[in-house]
């Protein structure tokens, strides 16, 4: 239970990161294409933290509504409304090829989902050895009071190091978003300088 | 089983509501509102989950009811902003709200 808990604390607080940079990225973009990347992190780890809290099945109206958040963008890019626009937003980002885009994105929500059930046998097994090996040496084992284990000790040494790569990993994709929106911006202050 | 405290989710819920009407209120095109309004009911269906969980929500046939509730609603709530969001886009060539002054023809 100690470690389901305590990896449960991990998830939560690296979910919200995601969740609250993604809507903050999407508030904060001027190009509509990182703002929906942001929306679109957001709704994946809501999703995720939907199925961890009551059931995986619940994350199922997460996956629908990415599938119909990125149909409507392409239609939305598709509108009459953007032919021919100076300027207009690129679909992707970094991939220039939109169904390659959508499939990747689809990848990345099928592995979210898949990754719940795998998660919670992984700490569930390790939580289950940790109890059997207490048990072997007499000790009290019950489910309510689990001593911290040697497997215990090692995550919470590795949660510092686990830590640091995660706001790495985020660090790089903000920079990345930065860079993209910064660059935009430049294109799109050349473009009115040229024009008058 | 709920390890994580209702508050926390809560908080993470409020802070979600909060940014997401910040996105409503301080933009003027409206696939960024409904970008804001869509945070807004993430927000609700967070906890919504939340307060499932502290119920004990979560076994055999209890969730079948919950899920059709939360898949519904959810995209509901796209397919409607999807569909308002293109009309406008269509009749009125813009997406900006201050160039909408008309709410029929």
């Amino acid at each position: 239970m100690l470690l389901w808990s305590r990896s449960m604390e991990y998830a939560f607080g690296i979910l919200a990161a995601v969740i609250l940079s993604g809507s903050l990225v999407s508030f904060w973009s001027r190009d509509a294409s990182i703002g929906f990347a942001g929306v679109g992190a957001s709704i994946v780890a809501v999703g995720v933290l939907i199925g961890l809290l009551v059931s995986p099945l619940l994350a199922i109206g997460q996956l629908l509504v990415l599938v119909v958040g990125i149909w409507a963008w392409r239609q939305h890019r598709r509108s009459p409304a953007d032919e021919g626009r100076e300027g207009a937003i690129s679909p992707t980002i970094g991939i220039e090829d939109p169904r390659l885009h959508t499939r990747a994105t689809l990848w990345l929500v099928v592995l979210a989902m898949l990754s719940i059930p795998v998660f919670r046998a992984i700490f569930e097994s390790a939580e289950y050895f940790a109890t059997f090996s207490i048990a072997q040496d007499g000790t009290d084992a019950s489910e309510d009071e689990v001593a911290p284990s040697i497997l215990v000790t090692v995550y919470e040494e590795r949660a510092p190091v686990l830590l640091l790569v995660l706001v790495l990993f985020f660090g790089v994709i903000l920079l990345a978003a930065a860079r993209h929106v910064l660059r935009e911006d430049q294109a799109s202050v050349s473009t009115g300088a040229a024009g008058e | 089983m709920m390890t994580i405290p209702l508050t926390w989710v809560l908080c993470l819920a409020l802070a979600m509501f909060v940014v997401g009407l910040a996105i409503v209120l301080s933009h003027r095109d409206i696939v960024r509102a409904w970008i804001g309004v869509f945070t807004v009911l993430q927000a609700a269906s967070l906890a919504l989950a939340a307060f499932a969980s502290m119920r004990g929500v979560v076994a055999g046939a209890q969730v079948i009811p919950l899920v059709l509730v939360a898949a519904g609603l959810v995209l509901l709530q796209v397919c409607v902003g999807f569909a308002i969001t293109a009309r406008v886009r269509r009749h009125f060539a813009s997406s900006r709200a201050e160039d909408l002054d008309l709410l029929r023809e």
